[in-house]
């Protein structure tokens, strides 16, 4: 089974890439108040939000833009392990590879730090920092102290983790980006632009306000959540086209596949 | 494929259970307005004129020959066109009241013993003022007013010649304790609750309202079906300046019966009219 849906389908798969990314009004300017963050000497950024407001995509697209102009490392998945850690800062500061049977000693790695002060400044943007622990987080404090190294953290917003996040940083972190969900408008931009940039425009078009305000319903305007409900309503699409296309309309977008796919998700009961 | 079927068929459901609570919906709100609308609107401004399409500068009249009501100013079918078929039933219902209550009102409280006693006081009242002398030369003892003849003075009275002119001079007339008192034993005999109700109107329009209410109370504790027990009880209270009660009374009895009486009772209460 192919056809135009499968395709449209797949443009929903929840992803970090860069081509992904859409440029909404909230995300550019918290993406321009994170990039000019960064050209001040604050020791780390935060940012913080509810998990599928897109902060690993603000990371990401960070990341794709300043890699060829300063000194960037992402850490997309974060590195639970100490050992691993320290490996990974140290390579990404010295740009060697340390042999397997290797270990970095943190002592070390601070006084190396400081012998760069003023020298090099490396940025490290590092994901889901919920799930670090509290001790490497008390690492993470003491390196950013020598200024030779800064870092990007991204939390989930919720109340606990908010002060884990108050109490590790609250004297070292000078600028916060909270983001938050999509409203009904930023959530329809988001969909046609994902949808217009593939050239679907078509059935772009076919969408009505009232389809957005329904998407909106169910999602809240998170993300992940749209991304999700999306895939789903073009897999159902593309059932009908290929067996049943006579069931489907060509200029109005199926209020009844949006059902569908609402009750497969649970947002709906039968 | 037979997952986006079975899908489908959970879709139908959940739109039939959709559209079912969508019109439950409907429907419970359109009875909850109706009943809001009937109990803030229709029962506290209930207007028999308006109810009949009549305005309210027009006043209502009733044609004793055709028994019929007619505004006073308009063609008798002027009047039947306008009325629909349940206001005519209703106004004949209000006429037969209206007749009732001034007939109750205005009916002299005779009892049919005195009836007799009266057809003497008739050929007696011929020569009243010569009768008044007469009895007062010959010292005869006059009958109490209002009261029967005590055994004494029937005994005095019999006593008496049993001659014409002497008994011309027996002044007997009929009054409503004689009444009252009659139908108390009638009453006291039968415990009709038919008795107590007349026992109530009379007080009623000899003005002892207290006793009315009484009586009232009484007729309707034998008969609570008895519509005119709760319309005295009701008249006698609102008499005694006991308006609200009167009226919560009439309240009661019309969500009861719909009577139009009541109805029109309550109205009258309100405007002062009792």
């Amino acid at each position: 089974m192919s056809n135009r849906f499968s395709t449209l389908k797949n443009i929903f798969i929840d992803s970090v890439e860069k081509e992904s990314y859409v440029d909404l009004d909230s995300a550019s300017y918290s993406y321009k108040i994170l990039e000019e963050s960064l050209k001040k000497p604050l020791k780390m950024l935060l940012v913080f939000g509810k998990p599928g407001t897109g902060k690993s995509m603000l990371l990401n697209k960070l990341y794709h833009n300043l890699k060829e102009s300063r000194e960037i490392h992402y850490f997309e998945a974060p590195i639970l392990s100490e050992k691993e850690f320290l490996i990974r800062i140290f390579e990404g500061m010295s740009s060697q590879e340390i042999p397997k049977n290797m270990r970095v000693n943190f002592d070390g790695l601070l006084r190396f730090c400081q012998k760069l002060k003023g020298k090099r400044e490396i940025v490290f943007l590092l994901d889901e920092c919920q799930l670090y622990s509290e001790a490497l987080m008390e690492k993470i404090r003491l390196l950013s102290d020598t200024r030779v190294v800064k870092f990007v953290i991204t939390l989930h917003k919720t109340d606990n983790e908010e002060i884990i996040a108050k109490e590790h940083f609250k004297t070292r972190i000078w600028e916060v980006i909270e983001l938050s969900n999509a409203n009904v408008h930023e959530l329809e931009l988001y969909i046609t632009k994902k949808m217009i940039k593939r050239g679907f425009i078509e059935i772009s078009n076919m969408m009505s306000k009232k389809d957005f305000k329904y998407i909106h319903t169910h999602t809240d305007g998170n993300f992940r959540e749209t991304n999700k409900y999306l895939y789903t309503i073009f897999d159902i699409y593309e059932y009908y086209e290929e067996v049943e296309p006579h069931k489907l309309s060509t200029k109005k977008f199926s209020r009844k596949i949006l059902e569908m796919a609402a009750i497969r998700l649970g947002y709906i009961h039968e | 494929m037979n997952k986006t079927r079975k899908l489908e068929k959970k879709w139908y459901q959940y739109r039939v259970r959709k559209i079912l609570s969508f019109s439950l919906f409907i429907a419970i709100t359109y009875f909850i307005l109706a009943l809001s609308y009937y109990f803030f609107f229709k029962v506290d401004s209930f207007d028999f004129k308006k109810m009949i399409g009549v305005t309210s500068d027009e006043k209502l009249v009733i044609d004793s020959n055709s028994s019929t009501l007619l505004v006073a100013g308009r063609k008798n079918h002027e009047l039947n066109n306008t009325i629909p078929l349940m206001a005519v039933t209703a106004k004949k219902e209000n006429l037969s009241l209206t007749s009732l209550e001034e007939h109750i009102l205005l009916e002299p409280v005779i009892p049919i013993i005195d009836f007799e006693k009266e057809k003497q006081n008739t050929t007696i009242s011929s020569s009243k003022v010569r009768k008044k002398k007469t009895s007062k030369q010959q010292g005869i003892v006059h009958a109490k007013p209002s009261t029967y003849l005590t055994a004494k003075e029937l005994s005095h009275v019999a006593k008496e010649d049993r001659d014409t002119t002497k008994l011309k001079n027996i002044h007997l007339h009929s009054s409503s304790r004689n009444y009252i008192e009659t139908m108390k034993k009638k009453f006291l005999k039968n415990k009709s609750p038919r008795d107590a109700l007349l026992l109530a109107k009379a007080y009623y329009v000899k003005g002892y309202y207290t006793e009315s209410e009484k009586w009232a109370l009484q007729a309707n504790s034998l008969d609570s079906t008895l519509a005119e027990s709760w319309i005295f009880f009701a008249k006698a209270k609102a008499k005694l300046g006991k308006k609200d009660e009167a009226i919560g009374i009439l309240s009661t009895y019309y969500k009861k019966s719909k009577s139009l009486k009541a109805r029109l009772l309550i109205e009258k209460i309100k405007n002062g009219k009792i």
